[in-house]
């Protein structure tokens, strides 16, 4: 039995206000025609027309370019800082081979050239070195007010960009970011929109980017990286992050998030760096892949279609200890994990499915993982095929990496330490809305007041009804001491910022304060966007 | 054909009914690239029509309004379900509601906030009800609660997502939706937020208009 969006898929819904609308839309003229849809906001989310995944190359953010800090008036002067300027302002890009070109917000070099159409809408890669402190002038060119959050860094609060209403930048001004990028590691960061009550909009209209630390420790491993093969103009770097995204579109292309849909956003197009469903070119060799969960809400358990194993690296707050594999893995929205995938035993014309298994189709918590989990094109559940990847060329491959290997000795263990505070914290609904510790948010009320260079333990207790939460406390990475009394999986045993409470989970987290610079404000919440703009959310100091 | 985006550019910024009519003789020469929607926040407020169902309710004095039409369209606005009989939440929901119509009415931009009560047990919260509740909390004008139909209103709860999923036996969600139609701006926080944080909220809606610039319209470029 069709549906209508399979009709429509095929070409063959032919009811009047659908006919219209195709007519309208061939002619290359956006015609406001939401008037003919109003009242079926299913048929209006799902109704693109046909379709055919893998035929996008998948974009690859580049890399941001430094600017002159002379070209920065007022900006605060650091020795040996690296300075850049950034606009926060609408563009387009042409997601679907025909209609109209979507719209989106995003964050754009401003001594870049200028284009109609960006290729992607993710901001582009920041990199920097363990303790090389970046300075970003931050332009607000949209209507709205934003706030830039460093996620993951070991920022002073003041550019922390916590979702509080001193954080923010109201539009047509600008505000200068300092991250000292003093952290532990090496690691996969990203920054994204954390405006108060205003996150999940802003993500959805695609304010997020990839923020990459570096040092010499990971030089000298020697993984994957470089630029890709030179030779070929469409060959991705061999160190290659792969942002994961759903979202739904409208008749005419465009983003279409619903404010009103208070559970989380749960998208029905799954985009990779901000294509979707695309394609990627890649050598019989090993890469490094950096996989960030993007999404507002969607959990994803990600597995390749050949069988081969992920050789897991690193999490939210860099490289493991110790390299381990996984068939598949689970990635929270705002988790990060990177791997290495080694292609190097496959033929040139072969093709790999990365495909997402955990089903899910509200915001509550996933459906569960799937049994057909096959090359199939994601339905709105979202299990199937996200990305494929085309084995097409060779290359010497110089780099080295050994399954199971020994990768960094130097991660501060925090878990040997005695702590000076425990704090307990339950996530709660009540009549709605959702509450920490019993009580709702208070944005002028401050629930714990940490002291530069303790230690502290805190343990995140999901308070019930089902719900799943991905908690993300800002400023440190943490080490997990227990989940549930046992002692974590080696995927959980690296540093993290992100920490998954599915129904009934207990997880104690800790970490060391340290950091002269970074006092101020900061907050913990649920990273379910539309869970933080419901204020499931406390603010915290550090003096 | 690059040459022509300026000036569909400039086309676009007109209203929007104008630009349906400009457009559509461009229509018979399509742009090399297509027209964007000039005013992201006008597009995105039509496109939320559908969560405000056009039915009619009645308010506290007995006039007949409608929901979109007379209650929603072009206004900033806090809404709140309530019903004159709840014991658990309302009657510490209402009183904090007074206080928010105090404290904006102390500001020239709260003038601008239209505050909505709407009733989720119309069969027991006639107008004549909600009057009496209302004057026992000294509300003022600027604050309506209405009255209708019991389909109409729990068309209008699923419309702004407050039908709480969880626990049937309490009869709405403890939120309050707040926005702003014309730029589709929609967010819900828990109506025991304080006052001042829901003074603040509602008012970050309203102090962007005036920003807007003619740099700021239409579509924009994108550079990478």
């Amino acid at each position: 039995m069709f549906n209508r969006r399979d009709l429509i898929k095929l070409g063959l819904y032919g009811g009047t206000a659908g006919m219209l609308h195709l007519t309208r839309l061939d002619s290359g003229v956006l015609a406001w025609a939401l008037d003919e849809f109003k009242g079926n906001s299913n048929l209006q989310s799902q109704a693109l027309a046909a379709f055919t995944p893998f035929t996008s190359p998948l974009p690859v953010p580049p890399r941001i370019k430094p600017v002159n800090p002379s070209t920065l008036p007022g900006v605060p002067i650091i020795p040996g800082a690296t300075y850049y300027d950034v606009r926060m302002r609408q563009g387009a890009v042409q997601l679907f081979p025909t209609g109209l070109a979507t719209v989106v917000w995003g964050y754009h070099p401003a001594n870049q050239k200028q284009t109609y159409l960006a290729p992607t809408h993710l901001g582009p890669t920041f990199k920097a070195r363990i303790g090389e402190t970046t300075v970003v002038r931050q332009h607000n060119d949209l209507l709205v007010n934003t706030i830039v959050h460093h996620h993951g860094g070991h920022t002073p609060g003041i550019s922390d960009g916590a979702a509080l209403a001193s954080q923010r930048v109201p539009p047509g001004t600008f505000k200068d970011y300092i991250y000292p990028n003093d952290d532990d590691i090496c690691a996969t960061h990203w920054y994204h929109d954390h405006d108060l009550d205003f996150t999940g909009h802003n993500v959805f209209m695609g304010l997020q980017g990839c923020f990459l630390l570096h040092d010499d420790v990971e030089d000298d491993l020697n993984l994957p990286g470089g630029p890709g093969d030179p030779a070929r103009p469409r060959a991705v770097p061999f160190d290659l992050p792969l942002v994961l995204q759903d979202r739904i579109f409208d008749f005419n292309n465009q983003l279409s998030y619903n404010p009103f849909g208070h559970d989380g956003c749960i998208g029905d197009h799954f985009l990779v760096n901000g294509a979707i469903q695309p394609s990627v070119q890649v050598a019989n060799r090993k890469y490094r892949l950096r996989f960030l969960n993007g999404s507002n809400a969607r959990f994803y358990q990600l597995s390749l279609s050949n069988g081969m194993p992920f050789h897991m690296i690193g999490s939210d707050g860099g490289l493991l200890g110790t390299a381990t594999d996984a068939q598949s893995f689970l990635i929270a929205p705002a988790e990060r994990y990177e791997a290495i995938i080694d292609f190097s035993k496959l033929k040139v014309g072969s093709h790999v499915y990365l495909n997402n298994c955990m089903a899910q189709t509200n915001g509550r918590r996933p459906d569960g993982l799937s049994t057909q989990c096959t090359n199939a094109h994601p339905g709105p559940d979202g299990v199937g095929s996200l990305l494929r990847f085309d084995v097409a060329f060779s290359v010497p491959d110089p780099s080295t990496f050994t399954p199971g290997q020994t990768l960094r000795t130097d991660i501060p263990d925090f878990r040997s330490r005695r702590p000076d505070v425990t704090r307990e914290w339950s996530f709660e609904r009540s009549n709605g809305a959702w509450q920490i510790n019993g009580r709702f948010y208070d944005p002028n009320r401050i629930d714990a007041q940490v002291k530069l260079n303790t230690t502290e333990v805190w343990v995140l207790r999901n308070g019930g009804g089902g719900w799943w939460h991905p908690i993300h406390i800002h400023r440190n990475q943490f080490q997990i001491l227990k989940r549930n009394d046992q002692f974590p999986h080696p995927l959980e045993q690296g540093l993290k910022d992100v920490f998954v409470l599915e129904a009934g989970d207990t997880v104690e987290v800790i970490t060391f304060y340290n950091g002269n610079a970074q006092v101020g404000n900061y907050v913990m919440h649920c990273h379910n966007v539309e869970h933080e703009d419901m204020r499931m959310m406390v603010r915290w100091t550090v003096s | 054909m690059k040459n022509d985006m300026p000036r569909l550019a400039s086309i676009a910024v007109v209203g929007v009914g104008v630009s349906v009519a400009l457009l559509s003789v461009f229509a018979e020469r399509p742009p090399a690239r297509p027209v964007l929607p000039a005013d992201y926040q006008a597009y995105t407020s039509r496109a939320l029509r559908e969560h405000f169902p056009n039915v009619p309710l009645v308010t506290q004095d007995k006039k007949t309004v409608r929901f979109y039409d007379d209650v929603i369209k072009d206004r900033v606005l806090i809404i709140q379900f309530m019903f004159t009989n709840c014991e658990q939440f309302c009657p510490m929901v209402t009183p904090n509601l007074a206080r928010v119509q105090k404290e904006l009415q102390k500001r020239a931009a709260g003038a601008a906030v239209t505050m909505i009560s709407i009733t989720v047990d119309p069969i027991h919260d006639t107008p004549g009800v909600l009057k009496e509740y209302a004057s026992k909390f000294g509300v003022r004008p600027g604050w309506q609660f209405l009255t209708g139909q019991k389909s109409d209103i729990d068309q209008i709860r699923r419309g702004l997502g407050v039908y709480d999923p969880d626990d049937k036996k309490i009869e709405h969600m403890n939120v309050l939706t707040i926005g702003r139609e014309s730029t589709g701006q929609w967010l819900a926080i828990e109506a025991l937020a304080k006052p001042d944080d829901i003074v603040q909220t509602v008012l970050s809606l309203t102090a962007n208009s005036a920003r807007r610039t003619a740099d700021q319209i239409g579509p924009r470029l994108a550079n990478h």
